[in-house]
């Protein structure tokens, strides 16, 4: 019945989920001694977690789409249908990472925070938003293809298991970035 | 001829990507600056998980909506059992995924050092579950219009749904545990 299966494919990766922002609220306390020596860092957080959410996971859900009409399969899933989809992804996460970068400004202008700057900002949103666009691009193929293997609705998983492992690659890539153009700077 | 158009979905999606950003870094930032509101840490606690699971469990019937209309099997008249089995499925997802996770903080959050005895386990359910449910019928509600009308101006659901129940997750979530916090009391 398709009720119970709709249950049983998300219900685990959801509850997952939830329990990884439990644990990512109290990880984020931690880390007020990095966010103090980067101000402005903050505003750029949570645009860059919600364009990447909104990117992958509606790539992840047109897939879906795409493989409930028959236009990608097992063993046709490098076709060109895909690549449109991957292309339009990444174009996307290019260009509204620069916006991001610009509105973080922005943001903190009007609500008097010290900001980065518009061009720290932008170099940070664009970079960190690139490296962790490629990785999550992959890992929605990979969550396609482990769906289709164990016989998995692709709708019913790619949502939750993009939220989840999303916000930590976006989170991790953010910091690494920030460290590195702070070393360099 | 391929189905799908990389130019296409980038120029669907662009504009209402924009708009998201920008609602979700306001908003973000005008309940940031109000957090005393919710200044028990047990409370601040409960927003990552209400407003994660709330836009994860909308994506889903989001995605098998679209999934649904693109297929045929869902179609714009809002009738049939299809239909009517996503929508109670969804609920019952967010039922067990709150209660499940009411538990889990109720365990985890000592463990982190943040104390739970300020609210107590039934309050806390209470709360959890409460807002929890209000905010996935209202994304159910939010997830059906969208779809629904995105397809029928021959627009791609899959670009519309899910970016806005997932933003509007964040930005309602707060609000709901926000009023059950004010209808309970602590």
């Amino acid at each position: 019945m398709e009720l119970k299966t709709l249950i049983n494919q998300s219900l685990p990766l959801i509850i997952l989920c939830g329990v990884g922002g439990i644990l990512a609220g109290s990880v984020f306390g931690n880390m007020t001694e990095f966010l103090q020596a980067m101000p402005g860092l903050i505003v750029l957080i949570p645009a860059l977690m919600n364009l990447k959410g909104n990117i992958d996971i509606t790539l992840g859900s047109r897939l879906g789409s795409a493989a409930h009409m028959g236009l990608i399969s097992i063993d046709d899933i490098w076709n060109q249908e895909t690549k449109e989809n991957i292309t339009a992804a990444f174009i996307l996460t290019i260009f509204l990472a620069l916006i991001a970068g610009i509105f973080a400004h922005i943001t903190c202008v009007i609500f008097n925070l010290p900001s980065l700057g518009p061009l720290m900002f932008i170099l940070i949103a664009v970079i960190t938003a690139t490296v962790a666009g490629i990785i999550l691009i992959f890992t929605t193929i990979l969550i396609i293809i482990l769906a289709f293997k164990r016989g998995y609705d692709p709708d019913n998983i790619t949502a939750p298991a993009l939220a989840t492992v999303g916000d930590l690659i976006t989170l991790g890539t953010l910091f690494l970035i920030t460290f590195i153009i702070q070393g360099v700077l | 001829m391929t189905v799908y158009n990389a130019k296409k979905i980038v120029m669907e999606s662009a504009p209402l990507l924009i708009f998201l950003l920008a609602l979700e870094v306001l908003v973000g930032q005008l309940l940031n600056s109000r957090e005393s509101l919710v200044s028990i840490p047990v409370i601040l606690a409960l927003i990552p998980v209400i407003n994660g699971v709330g836009g994860n469990i909308g994506s889903v019937l989001g995605a098998r909506l679209a999934s649904g209309l693109h297929t045929g099997y869902i179609d714009t008249n809002l009738r049939g059992q299809v239909l009517t089995k996503n929508v109670t499925g969804t609920l019952i997802l967010g039922l067990i995924a709150f209660s499940v996770l009411a538990v889990a903080i109720y365990a985890i959050l000592p463990l982190l050092g943040i104390g739970v005895d300020v609210i107590g386990f039934g309050k806390l359910m209470i709360i959890m579950v409460g807002s929890g449910l209000l905010l996935t019928i209202t994304l159910i509600v939010l997830s059906l219009v969208t779809a629904i009308y995105s397809f029928k101006r021959g627009l791609d659901p899959d670009n519309y749904v899910i970016p806005i129940v997932t933003t509007s997750g964040d930005v309602l979530g707060i609000s709901s545990l926000l009023l059950l916090v004010y209808l309970i009391g602590i």
